[in-house]
């Protein structure tokens, strides 16, 4: 049996080696696979996606998942409950609406339902004042993402997703994951007639990913979709995040970063954080066709 | 030929094969050398699969000035356009370009492969 310790996971760096490593931990062929949240004081949505998604690929590798609930504290044992995370993996109490955005799980594409949670679970709530307009560019953006996991990814077990509003923090988060080939693998695959792939490294990967019109699909181009995405993040002063192999892109403060990062996940983890304030975001193309009186 | 997109996939423009249903619908028509209106009237929601699909794909047998002359989209919100842009300039040199297209192929081929 393999004991992994769940401790306290944020959305800063430490956080996200400390996930990668568990990914790392369990990618042996143990039967049983026990998650132990002892140590654990707070767990953000991209912890409980990636820990669903984590649990799904035990299972699917044939091992025995057992999350020891009663280690869990008081608060996030209500949070778990509340986005539905210990209803999907056979707790009793199911999900209720509130600050959470609903732990999800696709195992296969499933493009309407996903459009659905992102409009009515997420940005469509009010915490973020945009318009149907932008709200609905920005879903649209977000799918662009969710269907290239599935198109690109060619992960086993699919997509994983969970938000969470912190109305105190004025901030409202969204994670989605896949543990697929990851973005590095097919750029790589795609530029290997140009350059040795060993050249490529995973920020260039990311880097390359993230410009206008690039894909590696066939037939036509999808990129990763992000330039309203960006746009909309930097005018809001949030944040978009994306991890995949050492790859790791950061749009917050007004720009762009590419890094390579020293831990390696091999799938594609996407966060995006928007600030809650009182600015009301719209299209330009709206504010031109808004009568003056 | 006029086709209201909304009445025949949906407000939500998202899949593929939504994508693939559009463009089974107008494809006769264009052949035939008519002028196809696709009216976007009361659509919300794209993704450039469904345009990649729809549109893009027309690509493969006409030249792009055909395609402008005789495909003409109607009320397709403004931020989609950018979108629709980027599909038919991918499709052009996904088409035109077969050091593009070799690329393109081969992952999808070590894809299948590896799948």
């Amino acid at each position: 049996m393999l004991k992994l310790m769940v401790n306290t996971l944020n959305d800063g760096e430490p956080s996200y080696q400390q996930l990668f490593r568990l990914w790392r931990e369990a990618s042996g062929d143990e039967e049983v696979v026990e998650f132990d949240f002892t140590d654990c004081g707070f767990l953000k949505q991209n912890a409980v996606a990636f820990l669903g998604g984590l649990a799904r690929l035990i299972q699917y590798r044939g091992g025995q998942v057992v999350f020891c609930w009663d280690t869990l504290k008081s608060a996030i044992h209500t949070n778990l409950a509340q986005n539905g995370f210990i209803g999907a993996f056979g707790g009793q109490l199911g999900p209720w609406s509130g600050n959470s955005i609903p732990f999800r799980e696709d195992s296969t594409q499933e493009a309407h339902g996903f459009e659905d949670y992102l409009t009515c679970l997420w940005l469509g709530r009010g915490w973020v004042n945009v318009s149907p307009g932008l709200r609905d560019a920005i879903v649209g953006h977000m799918a662009e993402i969710y269907l290239n996991a599935f198109d690109h990814g060619q992960s086993p077990i699919g997509v994983f997703a969970c938000g969470q509003h912190f109305p105190k923090k004025h901030e409202l988060n969204l994670t989605i994951v896949d543990f697929g080939v990851g973005i590095p693998s097919n750029v790589r695959l795609f530029k290997a007639s140009a350059f040795a792939p060993e050249q490529l490294r995973a920020a260039k990967c990311m880097e390359w990913a993230f410009q206008r019109g690039t894909s590696t699909k066939t037939g036509m181009g999808r990129g990763l979709g992000l330039d309203l995405l960006q746009d909309f993040v930097r005018q809001n002063g949030g944040r978009l995040e994306m991890f995949s192999h050492e790859g790791y892109a950061l749009v917050a403060e007004g720009k762009v970063t590419f890094a390579e990062r020293t831990s390696f996940f091999e799938g594609t983890l996407v966060n995006i954080s928007l600030r809650c304030d009182e600015k009301y975001y719209c299209l330009a193309s709206e504010l031109n066709n808004e009568p003056i009186f | 030929m006029n086709l209201n997109i909304q009445q025949l996939v949906g407000p939500v423009c998202m899949t593929s094969e939504d994508g693939e249903k559009l463009y089974a619908a107008y494809r006769p028509a264009f052949e035939k050398g008519e002028t196809v209106e696709l009216d976007f009237a009361g659509t919300r929601i794209f993704v450039s699969q469904f345009f990649n699909a729809s549109v893009g794909q027309l690509l493969k047998d006409y030249d792009i000035s055909e395609v402008q002359q005789r495909l003409k989209i109607l009320n397709l919100p403004a931020a989609a356009i950018p979108l629709l842009k980027g599909s038919v300039e991918n499709a052009q040199r996904y088409y035109r370009d077969p050091k593009f297209r070799e690329s393109l192929d081969r992952v999808l081929s070590d894809q299948a492969v590896e799948a």
